[in-house]
C-alpha cells in the first residue's frame, strides 16, 4: 500500500512539472530583408534564418519556405538577381553562426524558389557588397567598409571573387581574385559592355575606389587587371567614381571610358589600348577633362562620330560640352542648373535632355553641329509650375512632380507638351510605379491604392482594409500585392487591369503555414 | 504506457488478495479535475502552461452488476472542458477550448470497506474550436480573429484509488441512501490529429473578402492524465 501511494505521488509530481521544448513559438516573427522577384515577394526572417517565399497566382498566393539555415550556420544577407529588376532567383549568403564552429564554411546559395533548385558556391569569406552584370552571366562579390563589422574586421579588402552564373559551382566557379586596390575599400562596381581592344573582346569589370579605378577582363583567366589612379595619394579629397560610360572604339579612337567622380571637378577619359610591352592583357592611359562647375552627370554624344563629352552641374547654371579628341570645351549659359542628361533621338538625330529637381524650365541640345553651332543648339521649355521634382518614365517621357503646384504631370519629349494628368494633393507620386500605362501609388501608412490612367488622366482609389507597408507589381501574371504590418503576413492581392475593390481579395498567414508541424527551435 | 500498465497490475493483484465487498446497484455522480500533459509540443501555441491542459468535468456512473471477487461493473458517460491561451510568436492570442465526450466503463473492486481500486476504459470524440485574435491588425474592416473547430476521435483508460465513508458507519448513523468518496488515478488518452486551417473573421460588412488563409498544420492532444475526483453515490 506503501509503495502505491509513492508512485501516485510520483505520478502527480511529474504532471505537475510540464513538459515542453524550450523557447518554442516565443520569438517575434522579425522580417531582416524584403526581397521582389518576378513571380512573388522572398522574406528573410530571423536569426539564424530562413527564407520565406510568397508566390503570387491570378487566384491567390502559394507559400514556401524555400531556404534554412543549417545546424551551426546564420543568413548574412539575400538579394534578388541576376536581372536587377526581373529577378528570378535569390542569392543568399551564409557564415558559421559562431566563429568556433568548423564544419561550415562562408557560402553562396543561388535558389531558385519556384523550382526549388539550390546550388552552393564557396566564398571563403563573407562579402558585404554583390553586383550582377547586365548581361546576367557574372556575379561579382566585393568586400565593403561594412565587412569590418560583420566579419570581426578580417578580412582582405583586395579581395573579390566572380561567379560565372553559366556554370555550376566547381574549385574555379566562383574565381576568389585579388585586386590590389592598396587598402582602398570597393566602393562600386561597373560593368562595362563587352569592348574590342587591340582585337581582343574584353568584359571588363571597373571596380572604383577613393581615388583610383581598377579593371578586370571576365572572359580571361589569367583575370589580368589594370589599374588607374585618379589622384594623388596625398589628396585629400574622396574621389569615388559615381557614373561610369564606355565608348567602344572605331577606326579613329580607342575604346575609351569615362568617370565622374565625386568631389572633383574633372572628368577622367580612359584610353584602353594593347599593352606597351607586348605582354598579354591590356593596359589604360588617363586624360582628364574639364567637367565645369560641380559635375553632377556626364553623357556621350557623337557629332558626326566626333565623340563629345556633355556634362551637366549641380551649380553655375551652365552646361559643358568637351570635343574628346581634342580637349576642346565650351559651356553653354543656362536660367538654372539641370543636374541629369537623357540622350535621346529625336527626330532622326541625338539629342540631350537636361532635367533634374527644382527648376522652371527642361533643357534640350541638339547633337549635329553642336561643336559648330554650340549655344545655338539649345531649346529649352517653360514648364508652367515649376519642378520639384523629375525622372525619367521611358525614352519619350518626363514624370514631374510641379514645384507650384500639386499633383503630376508628364512631359512628352517628342511633342515637348506637358500634360497635367492630377491636381490631387496628398500623393506623393515619386514613389508611383508605372505599367501599361497606368500610374500605382501606394504610400506607405496609408489606406488605399491609387491607379492612374495616363490616357484618361482618371485615379482610382482602391480602399483597402489595412495600412500599406509596400505596393509591388507583378505584370507575369497581372496582379498587384500591396503587404499590410499586420504580423500574421497578410496582403491584398488585385488585377491590375481592374485595380477596383471588387476584384480585390485578402491573402493571409505567411507566417502561420504549417507552423504547428514546425516544433523545432533553431537557436 | 509502462506506468499505466504497472498500475493495473498492481491493483489487480490486491484486488484479488482482499477480501470480498457486497455489490449495490446506484448511480454516482462523479467531480473531476483531469490535468492531461500532452506530448505534442504545438500544443505550446495555444498554452502558455507549457503543455498541461487543465481538463475539468463531471461522469455520471451506474453500478450494474458485480462478479469475480465482488469485482463491480459500472457503465459511465463523461464531459471533460478545457480551455488554454497562448500567444505564439507574441502576434496574436491563441485560445483552445476542447469537449471530451466520452462513455466506458469501469470495473471497481473494494479491498477495504472504504478504500478501492478502480480500472477503466473509455471511448468518445473531441471537440476541439480554436481563436486567434490578432493584436496588430488594424485599419477599418481589418479582421482580426481566427476560427476554427474540429472533431477527432478519443480512448483511454485510467487506473486509481477510491475513497468513501465507510458504509458501516453511515449505516450506524442511519444514512443507507448516500455515500461521498473521492478518487485518483492516472492514464493515458490517445486522441486523433487535428488539422487547423481557420477561417479569418472580423471587420464588418464592407471589408474584402478572404480568399486563403494558412494551413497552420497538425496537433494531437493524446497524453498522459492525471485524475482528482469527487465521488457522490446515491443508492
Amino acid at each position: 500500500m506503501r509503495k502505491t501511494s509513492i508512485f501516485y505521488i510520483f505520478l502527480l509530481l511529474w504532471s505537475a512539472t510540464g513538459c515542453g521544448v524550450e523557447g518554442l513559438y516565443r520569438d517575434d516573427i522579425n522580417v531582416r530583408t524584403t526581397v521582389r522577384l518576378k513571380s512573388g515577394l522572398a522574406f528573410l526572417e530571423g536569426d539564424p534564418g530562413r527564407v520565406l517565399f510568397v508566390e503570387m497566382t491570378q487566384d491567390g498566393v502559394k507559400t514556401k519556405t524555400v531556404f534554412e539555415a543549417r545546424l551551426g550556420e546564420e543568413i548574412i544577407s539575400m538579394r534578388g538577381g541576376p536581372a536587377p529588376e526581373q529577378a528570378t532567383e535569390l542569392f543568399i549568403m551564409t557564415a558559421p553562426e559562431d566563429p568556433r564552429e568548423t564544419t561550415i564554411d562562408e557560402a553562396l546559395f543561388r535558389v531558385d524558389p519556384l523550382t526549388g533548385s539550390t546550388h552552393e558556391f564557396a566564398i571563403g569569406s563573407v562579402f558585404g557588397g554583390m553586383s550582377f552584370d547586365p548581361t546576367q552571366r557574372y556575379a561579382v562579390l566585393y568586400h565593403q567598409d561594412s565587412d569590418a563589422t560583420s566579419t570581426g574586421g578580417l578580412f582582405n579588402p583586395n579581395e573579390v571573387g566572380v561567379i560565372d552564373l553559366t556554370a555550376l559551382p566547381a574549385t574555379d566557379n566562383p574565381r576568389i581574385l585579388s585586386v590590389g586596390i592598396g587598402g582602398r575599400t570597393i566602393q562600386g562596381v561597373h560593368f562595362m559592355d563587352e569592348l574590342v581592344v587591340d582585337g581582343v573582346t574584353r568584359q571588363i569589370v571597373i571596380f572604383g575606389a577613393d581615388g583610383m579605378i581598377k579593371m578586370i577582363d571576365l572572359t580571361d583567366p589569367l583575370a589580368s587587371t589594370v589599374s588607374v589612379k585618379l589622384v594623388n595619394d596625398d589628396d585629400p579629397r574622396s574621389v569615388v567614381p559615381i557614373k561610369i560610360l564606355e565608348r567602344p572604339g572605331d577606326d579613329a579612337h580607342d575604346p575609351l571610358i569615362f568617370a565622374l567622380a565625386s568631389q572633383s571637378q574633372d572628368i577622367y577619359a580612359i584610353s584602353l589600348v594593347a599593352h606597351p610591352e607586348g605582354e598579354p592583357g591590356f593596359w589604360a592611359t588617363l586624360n582628364q577633362y574639364d567637367g565645369g562647375a560641380n559635375p553632377s552627370d556626364i553623357a556621350v554624344v557623337e557629332d558626326d562620330d566626333i565623340p563629345l563629352l556633355v556634362v551637366a552641374s549641380s551649380s553655375g547654371s551652365l552646361v559643358t560640352v568637351v570635343d574628346v579628341d581634342t580637349a576642346d570645351m565650351f559651356s553653354i549659359t543656362l536660367l538654372d542648373s539641370p543636374t541629369r542628361i537623357l540622350v535621346r533621338e529625336q527626330e532622326g538625330s541625338d539629342e540631350a535632355v537636361l532635367y533634374g529637381d527644382n527648376l522652371g524650365r527642361i533643357y534640350f541640345l541638339a547633337v549635329d553641329d553642336l561643336a559648330t553651332e554650340k549655344g545655338s543648339n539649345l531649346d529649352d521649355m517653360i514648364i508652367p509650375d515649376g519642378i520639384l521634382e523629375s525622372s525619367v518614365l521611358d525614352a519619350d517621357r518626363l514624370m514631374i512632380i510641379p514645384y507650384y503646384d500639386t499633383g503630376l504631370a508628364l512631359l512628352d519629349l517628342n511633342e515637348r507638351e506637358i500634360t497635367r494628368l492630377t491636381s490631387q494633393s496628398g500623393y506623393d507620386w515619386t514613389g508611383a510605379t508605372m505599367q501599361d500605362g497606368v500610374f500605382f501609388l501606394g504610400q506607405p501608412g496609408g489606406d488605399e491604392i491609387v491607379s492612374l490612367d495616363m490616357v484618361t488622366g482618371h485615379p482610382e482609389p482602391l480602399i483597402l482594409d489595412e495600412s500599406v507597408q509596400r505596393l509591388d507589381l507583378f505584370p507575369q501574371v497581372g496582379m498587384g500585392f500591396v503587404l499590410h504590418p499586420t504580423a500574421t503576413g497578410r496582403g491584398t492581392l488585385f488585377p491590375l487591369d481592374l485595380p477596383t475593390r471588387e476584384n480585390a481579395i485578402i491573402v493571409d498567414g505567411f507566417w502561420l503555414e504549417g507552423f504547428l508541424d514546425n516544433k523545432e527551435v533553431t537557436e | 504506457m509502462i506506468r499505466f500498465t504497472a498500475i493495473t497490475i498492481i491493483g489487480l493483484a490486491i484486488l484479488a488478495v482482499s477480501p470480498g465487498a457486497k455489490a449495490d446497484i446506484h448511480l454516482e455522480i462523479g467531480l473531476a479535475a483531469t490535468p492531461t500533459v500532452a506530448q505534442d509540443p504545438a500544443l505550446e501555441a495555444y498554452s502558455e502552461k507549457d503543455l498541461r491542459m487543465g481538463r475539468f468535468g463531471a461522469d455520471i456512473r451506474l453500478e450494474v452488476a458485480s462478479f469475480w471477487r465482488d469485482i463491480h461493473l459500472l457503465p459511465f458517460i463523461g464531459y471533460r472542458g478545457a480551455l488554454d491561451e497562448g500567444d505564439p510568436f507574441g502576434m496574436m492570442e491563441t485560445g483552445l477550448k476542447t469537449h471530451d465526450l466520452f462513455a466506458g466503463f469501469r470495473f471497481r473492486g473494494w479491498f477495504q470497506p472504504w478504500l478501492g481500486i478502480f480500472l477503466e476504459a473509455s471511448g468518445g470524440l473531441l471537440v476541439a474550436g480554436m481563436t486567434g485574435d490578432i493584436w496588430s491588425a488594424d485599419g477599418t474592416g481589418a479582421r482580426s480573429r481566427y476560427k476554427d473547430k474540429q472533431i477527432t476521435w478519443s480512448a483511454g483508460g485510467l487506473a486509481g484509488l477510491e475513497l468513501r465513508l465507510s458504509p458501516a458507519m453511515l449505516t450506524r448513523r442511519g444514512v443507507t441512501k448516500f455515500n461521498f468518496g473521492g478518487e485518483i488515478g492516472a492514464g493515458y488518452v490517445r486522441r486523433g490529429d487535428i488539422s487547423f486551417s481557420p477561417e479569418l473573421v472580423g471587420g464588418d460588412e464592407y471589408s474584402l473578402p478572404v480568399e486563403s488563409t494558412a494551413d497552420w498544420g497538425e496537433i494531437n492532444l493524446s497524453g498522459w492524465v492525471v485524475q482528482i475526483g469527487l465521488t457522490f453515490s446515491f443508492f
